[in-house]
């Protein structure tokens, strides 16, 4: 597959293909006053879990004004453990209320017996753990009634057990499972950067025709005096090197709804639409060249 | 080669520090294990505390950081989460916190902990419609005792020996201001939270008022809630304190 053949605007159902910011808390009220001219929200899902009271009700105040996408943090898809049932009533709940236009989870796991560590853990690319992924996201899938979107995540280890590359692992698991993929371009950068692997490489193998979003967002070096390693902190703007990246994996998989993230040392409202306005330019730009 | 759940097993053990090595697991290249191992450590921890941070803003201000710190990392060692969802973490920190602190001049800390807990609890309650007020009156005089009360779902009671409300008042950060000095001894505290519009009301109790709610959030009937103001407060005119609660929104639903 060339990067260069797959560069058409496609369809992509209801979320419009331009790009949206994370929504944090910090945000509702200047949402809800400004209502900024982004194409669309994200939300952690599990920050809308509550039964009642003033998140979910500016959620639904939001999602009048903008569409929405559901992203989950905690589902532990790649856990041996068996999923929590509880979890997925409550994402299924929101889901009914909020009507995302994307559901989407990670390719990690989080929990063994029964401890959760709460963080997107990498898994080992085998055979066995993709046959496991295929059968978690397909009863995901079966219980929700839709599909779901994975995201490869950032990662600081590699298994020496893992036999596929993730873009491989991804493809397979998007091909047998039937979900989509969320492409997450900051992390591919980060796990490149922490793995020695060419970026480009990964991007030009992710099967396009899965692609349904991209993520964005920052990450912080950490340098020391033998090694430096990037860790995925979600805390600063989009790094130039990530930009080049986006804009390269737009000729690839075409304009694509785009998410700028920003969770840790959250800046104000414009800001973020500053950075998702300059998204909306890079798909622009590549509409004009395929054009 | 090792399968999921034992790579699984064995990435919480060495994050745990529980197994020494893991450098049979992890492509090194570079790094070692352990250090890799010890990124993720890192973000677990701060995860978990920035959880209970939110949870618990006054009890870490109280403390200060280092203490603070402390506390939640031999917590989690205790009590660790249980679920992918961060929010529930901070759920036995009250109990853990009274019983690490029992008899020390900061044993409040775990009251004021409790008080935070409620708080959480009752932002994401469920909504509730309030008290048939009209059907309430039609209930036959004889039948009073006998009744029983569904309590808002968002609504709590903290009773403590401190004054708890006030030290959670003079800790709201930004518009906190240093006042004279708190004083402990001030008396006992009971208050209400209960959320309206969105927004958690907080409001001290009389004895009688908050041994009646109790007990009718515990399920008692209005004869038994009666008798338990009483005995907190012999000269309580339990009517009004009925009257008291009802307005403000805690009863929601009867039954006989």
């Amino acid at each position: 597959m060339s990067p260069t053949t797959h560069n058409v605007v496609r369809p992509r159902g209801p979320m419009p293909v331009r790009a949206g910011i994370g929504l944090r808390a910090q945000h509702h009220e200047s949402l809800l006053r400004e209502r900024p001219q982004i194409g669309w929200l994200e939300a952690h899902s599990e920050n809308y879990f509550a039964d009642g009271g003033a998140q979910i009700d500016y959620l639904m105040a939001l999602r009048a004004l903008y569409p929405l996408s559901l992203h989950g943090v905690g589902l532990s898809l790649g856990s041996t453990d068996p999923l929590d049932a509880e979890h997925l009533r409550r994402l299924k709940r929101l889901m009914h209320l909020s009507e995302p236009g994307f559901v989407s989870e990670h390719l990690s796991w989080g929990s063994v017996d029964g401890e959760w560590l709460n963080d997107l853990l990498p898994m080992p690319y085998t055979e066995e753990a993709l046959v496991h992924m295929i059968g978690r996201v397909g009863e995901v899938q079966d219980y929700l009634g839709r599909q779901i979107l994975i995201e490869n995540v950032s990662s600081y280890l590699e298994f020496s057990a893992s036999a596929l590359r993730e873009w491989e692992f991804l493809a397979a698991l998007a091909m047998e499972s039937g979900c989509g993929l969320l492409l997450d371009v900051n992390n591919v950068y980060v796990s490149s950067r922490n793995h020695g692997f060419d970026p480009r490489v990964y991007l030009s193998h992710i099967p396009s025709t899965y692609v349904q979003e991209i993520h964005l967002a920052g990450h912080t070096v950490k340098r020391h005096a033998d090694h430096e390693i990037v860790i995925d902190t979600h805390a600063a703007p989009v790094c130039d090197a990530v930009w080049d990246l986006y804009e390269l994996a737009l000729t690839h998989v075409g304009p694509t709804p785009t998410l700028i993230e920003w969770d840790a040392e959250i800046p104000a409202l414009s800001v973020l639409a500053a950075e998702a306005e300059h998204a909306d330019r890079h798909m622009e730009r590549t509409r004009a060249i395929a054009a | 080669m090792p399968s999921l759940r034992e790579t699984q097993r064995a990435f919480l053990g060495a994050l745990h520090g529980s197994i020494s090595a893991i450098d049979w697991l992890v492509i090194e290249n570079g790094l070692a294990a352990e250090r890799r191992i010890a990124i993720y450590r890192n973000n677990v921890r701060e995860g978990f505390l920035s959880a209970m941070r939110a949870t618990y803003p006054v009890v870490a201000q109280l403390g200060g950081d280092d203490w603070f710190h402390q506390r939640v990392n031999a917590y989690r060692e205790c009590f660790p989460s249980r679920s992918g969802n961060l929010h529930y973490v901070g759920k036995d920190f009250p109990d853990f916190l009274a019983e690490q602190l029992q008899g020390s001049s900061y044993e409040y800390f775990a009251d004021v902990a409790q008080l935070e807990w409620a708080y959480q609890e009752v932002l994401v309650a469920v909504e509730h419609d309030s008290l048939d007020v009209a059907a309430l009156r039609s209930v036959a005089p004889e039948d009073y005792a006998s009744l029983i009360f569904t309590t808002h779902p968002a609504a709590r009671v903290v009773a403590s020996d401190y004054p708890l409300l006030t030290i959670w008042k003079a800790h709201q950060l930004p518009t906190a201001t240093a006042t004279e000095p708190l004083r402990l001894d001030s008396g006992p505290s009971r208050v209400l939270l209960i959320r309206r519009d969105d927004h958690v009301e907080m409001r001290e109790l009389s004895a009688a008022d908050c041994a009646l709610l109790q007990a009718l959030m515990s399920g008692a009937t209005l004869g038994d809630a009666a008798d338990a103001a009483l005995e907190v407060d012999a000269a309580a005119d339990f009517s009004a304190s009925l009257s008291r609660i009802v307005s403000l929104g805690t009863l929601v639903a009867f039954h006989l």
